[in-house]
């Protein structure tokens, strides 16, 4: 029997802000345990929360690029509950009126575009951070109160690729956004995937299976597949699947069980009572739209419209920071083309992730250009731009560079043609393959003038004069 | 089972962790009872064109805090109502959810 996967994905992302957001405590990430809270972050009693300006400004952003019909009188609610991550005894959250709800996303799938529905977007508060040793637990209350949104999917994806497409893309405009800094591997941004089958054809869900801690994107893509082959194993042996909670064991390659969902837990949701509800003013939020910065979508439609490809629009806007940086090069280059491929290899290669990001690399912007237009014009050759490019990463200047390598280039005709007839004369068989209509025979013969000038020939300039002496040469 | 019944508050008193015993499940049914009935007088008033009302005052609030960080506990201060402690952290019997 073929069956058909039905995944709904709830993304929970710390916002990037710099206190949490019911109280004034600082947001850290890595810092000595239990040295960034307060009272209202421990529940101390007495206490009230209060809304943080910047928290709700992210949301209103994530809500704006994602669609969603945003509603402008935020509530907040609690979802009580008992256990040693939340020193309140309960969360606070948007149950009954999330500040956005029914919004899209479109994702790039092998059958072309497809669109995600996105049930809501509420904000709430992350918990604390629990370690269990063999013993005891030992809990580091810095992250509780860190303000979070959830994003909760429809039922829309149907594979592992999706998913992963889905996460992939909505991670990439909340980075843009600067809503999150998205990094799965430090929890900034985790994903739960609910994951059930049915036979093909037919309308009632099976019984899903909910995936948590999954540390990257790639890891989405293996988890569900591997989950999507365990539940269609059970199924075809006629056996059940049971309804619980999984991680992906990255070693094993498999999912493995954390907890069994018995029943649903009575949450008893009400309306806080301490944060009354709160009107944002119409202005404040138009002004947030009329600020959204450009987005990955645009951002490819505008780097095709510069003659860039498909594929290299699309592998630039995948990193923000490569392409703040291929933004900031593009003004000064004669080359949009060679510009990217740049940024894309040696750039890339060369410049960890950290200093893209946060700009502290010794390569100077006007120096990079000043090598990418004399590789267009042919000034210096591939070869030489890589050497180039080595003392360039490390700060030196583009001039002081050729002089220091000692790179010249022989754009003298009357010393090119010198070399040109040396180089005829002594391989008689490439002239003849060349009016044979061999297109290697050039090549050939523009590499052994570059040998013969120590790669000092302009390579440009040597070709036009082998072919114009090459035509006078025809073979009787 | 039974609303406000005994094992109804049995039942939330193990959801909310803490120990109940049956006289005290008693009594606190004995004393919903009581407070049923009294708030069950309410029903005789018309509400049929009264909206529903969750907070006392009607007008919505603008305020919205700066996200500024302004008010931190030292670790000594913050670990002082801990049952237990070690390096920094709340020490608690392993629960795992």
């Amino acid at each position: 029997m073929t069956y058909e996967t039905i995944i709904g994905i709830e993304i929970h992302c710390e916002l990037k802000t710099r206190s949490k957001m019911f109280s004034g405590a600082p947001v850290t990430y890595g810092a000595a345990p239990n040295t960034a809270v307060n009272e209202i972050d421990l529940g101390h009693p007495g206490v009230l929360p209060s809304l943080n300006k910047t928290a709700v400004e992210k949301a209103l952003q994530a809500c704006m690029a994602l669609n969603l019909t945003i509603d402008p009188l935020v509530r907040f609610d609690r979802k009580n509950y008992f256990y040693a991550d939340l020193p309140k005894g309960f969360q606070i959250t948007q149950q009954f009126y999330p500040i956005g709800k029914d919004g899209w996303l479109d994702i790039e799938t092998d059958q072309g575009s497809r669109r995600i529905r996105i049930n809501r977007l509420h904000m709430e508060e992350d918990t604390a951070k629990q370690y269990h040793l063999e013993d005891a637990s030992w809990i580091d209350f810095n992250r509780a109160g860190v303000p979070l949104v959830e994003i909760v999917s429809e039922a829309d994806l149907r594979s592992a690729q999706e998913a992963m497409a889905y996460v992939d893309k909505l991670r990439n405009i909340l980075v843009y956004l600067d809503v999150t800094d998205g990094k799965m591997e430090e929890g900034s941004l985790r994903c739960d995937i609910n994951i059930s089958l049915r036979p093909e054809g037919t309308s009632t869900f099976g019984t899903k299976t909910e995936i948590k801690n999954i540390n990257s994107i790639s890891n989405i893509e293996k988890a569900v597949a591997s989950e999507i082959a365990r539940q269609t194993a059970l199924l075809e042996a006629g056996e059940a699947v049971e309804q619980a909670t999984r991680r992906y064991d990255d070693v094993a390659k498999t999912t493995v069980m954390m907890r069994k969902k018995e029943g649903s837990v009575d949450y008893k949701y009400f309306p806080e009572p301490n944060i009354p509800p709160i009107r944002l003013p119409q202005a404040w939020i138009e002004s947030i739209r009329s600020k959204l910065p450009e987005l990955p979508d645009a951002r490819h439609a505008r780097y095709k419209g510069l003659g860039l490809s498909d594929y290299d629009a699309g592998q630039l806007i995948q990193n923000k920071a490569i392409s703040d940086f291929f933004d900031q090069l593009l003004p000064l280059v004669k080359s949009v083309k060679l510009a990217a491929n740049w940024c894309l290899g040696d750039i890339l290669a060369n410049l960890s992730q950290d200093q893209l990001t946060h700009r502290t690399y010794a390569l100077c912007l006007s120096e990079l250009a000043a090598m990418i237009n004399a590789l267009a014009d042919q000034t210096i050759s591939s070869k030489q731009a890589k050497e180039i490019f080595g003392h360039l990463v490390e700060g030196k200047g583009y001039a002081e560079t050729v002089k220091a390598l000692n790179i010249v280039q022989v754009s003298d005709t009357s010393v090119l043609a010198a070399l040109v007839e040396e180089v005829l004369n002594e391989n008689p068989q490439s002239i003849v393959d060349y009016h044979a209509g061999k297109d290697r025979a050039l090549g050939f013969l523009v590499g052994q003038l570059m040998k013969k000038s120590k790669g000092q020939a302009n390579p440009a300039l040597s070709s036009e004069l082998l072919k114009a002496q090459l035509a006078t040469r025809k073979p009787q | 089972m039974d609303k406000h019944s005994p094992q109804y508050f049995k039942h939330l008193a193990l959801q909310l962790r803490f120990e109940l015993s049956d006289a005290e499940a008693q009594d606190i049914a004995n004393e919903f009872g009581v407070l049923i009935d009294q708030l069950q007088l309410l029903e005789a008033i018309d509400t049929e064109q009264v909206e529903p009302m969750v907070y006392p005052f009607d007008e919505p609030t603008s305020f919205l805090r700066e996200d500024e960080p302004n008010q931190v506990l030292t670790p000594q201060e913050a670990l002082k109502n801990a049952p237990a402690q070690l390096n920094g952290f709340f020490v608690t019997k392993k629960v795992v959810v």
